[in-house]
């Protein structure tokens, strides 16, 4: 094989394998799992017990715990009692001037930080409610400056996902990867359109072919995620019955292909109608998921990739994946352009 | 031949995931922060395309089978 213009299949190989060792080695930030007693009373004495996840609390040095509250102040825990690697208790004295907005309880976040791991943080753990002791006068809070240390590189922790966070670089990479071929394979067909040889035609129904292999593994690769997150196999998620109805329009190419017999008029209506079933499939799975509620994120009005879902520690390998999927899915194309090629200059010799 | 037993391996693999998933070892892909899970979904992916390559290198076995024929008819 001749590397000079072999290359791309080279580095696809290389992009996968470091993905798929980046992907699975990079360890995962620690988190806060759940807290014994997530209730506070302003003016009161508060202590709970921290489960957390991915530490190793005994040989942390320097171990603070916090309380977050919404104004970006924080108050210390006076005192913090390791119970084993994953679990800590902490007391706080809440001061009685905590300053509340609305009748509502104010929901604040606990932050653990450590010279040895970082900092790490859960939203709305605990719930401070008005008081009427005011035994606890008035004491200093701190700035959120003081938190110094820095997280490592990591994944984040998010809740309910955990490690399957990493399913980022598997199963969102395959769908941009499937849109990416699409797009290929669009161009392809409308220079078919332009320029009438079969040349482009069989280019682009093998670029579609594996457009939608990949797009069947995103569906059964993101089925297998959601069972063990949204708790079950298919949804009635606006984004999945979006997919798989897309999915159907190009099932529709595959037969349309196989029910005209002219080799003209195949080429020429499975180009027009690859072009339409794209748009279609743009108009479906890009724009209507957003308009409406989804449990995808970046879905239902809000931007997608967000730091909160995509930080940069996973952007170092999502976008090598992409990458390398859509290297690896143009070689299978291209493997299966050339026995297309093959077969039709047998067809023509016979 | 070749690609019934494919398919029937895969969906031994499909029939023994769904198994895993309604029966009494339900804790294994949430078991240590789902990281099974993630294994489960790179297995999808690489059977997927498994299936694919098998289903290609079959067709052009095909074709290989006719141009053999041809030589020895010559």
């Amino acid at each position: 094989m001749n590397l000079k213009s072999n290359w791309w299949k080279l580095l696809g190989v290389i992009l996968t394998i470091y993905v798929l060792i980046a992907g699975f080695k990079i360890p995962l930030q620690p988190g806060i799992l759940e807290l014994s007693q997530s209730n506070a009373v302003i003016g009161e004495e508060y202590s709970t017990e921290i489960t957390t996840y991915n530490t190793f609390l005994k040989s942390a040095e320097d171990l603070n715990v916090w309380i977050w509250l919404p104004n970006d102040k924080l108050i210390k825990a006076y005192s913090t009692n390791v119970i084993n690697e994953t679990k800590v208790e902490a007391n706080f004295k809440l001061p009685s001037d905590i300053k509340k907005q609305s009748k509502k309880a104010l929901s604040a976040k606990i932050l653990i930080d450590s010279k040895t791991e970082g900092h790490y943080f859960m939203r709305q753990a605990v719930f401070i409610k008005e008081g009427k002791s005011q035994s606890i006068p008035y004491k200093d809070y701190y700035e959120i400056d003081v938190i110094k240390t820095k997280t490592r590189l990591a994944f984040p922790f998010q809740h309910i996902l955990y490690e399957t966070n990493r399913n980022t670089f598997f199963h969102v990479a395959i769908w941009m990867s499937m849109f990416a071929l699409l797009l290929v394979s669009c161009y392809y067909s409308l220079r078919y359109l332009i320029n009438p040889l079969h040349d482009y035609d069989k280019r682009s129904s093998s670029l579609t072919t594996v457009a939608i292999v990949f797009g069947v593994a995103g569906l059964l690769t993101g089925s297998m995620w959601a069972k063990y997150t949204w708790g079950a196999f298919w949804t009635s998620d606006v984004k999945l019955n979006m997919t798989a109805i897309s999915l159907l329009i190009y099932l529709g190419y595959w037969i349309l292909r196989g029910s005209v017999s002219d080799i003209d008029s195949r080429a020429r209506l499975s180009s027009v109608f690859n072009l339409f079933a794209f748009v279609c499939l743009m108009i479906l799975v890009m724009v209507i998921p957003r308009l409406t509620d989804s449990l995808h994120p970046g879905n239902g009005g809000n931007p997608a990739f967000s730091t909160y879902d995509l930080d940069n520690t996973m952007r170092i390998v999502f976008y090598p994946a992409i990458i390398a999927y859509f290297l690896i899915g143009l070689w299978i194309a291209q493997l299966n352009y050339r026995y297309l090629k093959v077969k039709d200059y047998l067809d023509f010799e016979q | 031949m070749k690609s019934n037993l494919l398919l029937t391996s895969f969906l031994s693999l499909m029939l023994s995931t769904a198994l895993i998933a309604s029966g009494e070892t339900q804790d294994f892909f949430r078991s240590t922060g789902k990281i099974n899970t993630v294994l489960a979904v790179v297995l999808i992916l690489f059977f997927v395309l498994l299936f694919f390559l098998l289903r290609l290198d079959s067709k052009i076995g095909k074709i290989e089978k006719h141009i053999n024929d041809d030589y020895k008819a010559s």
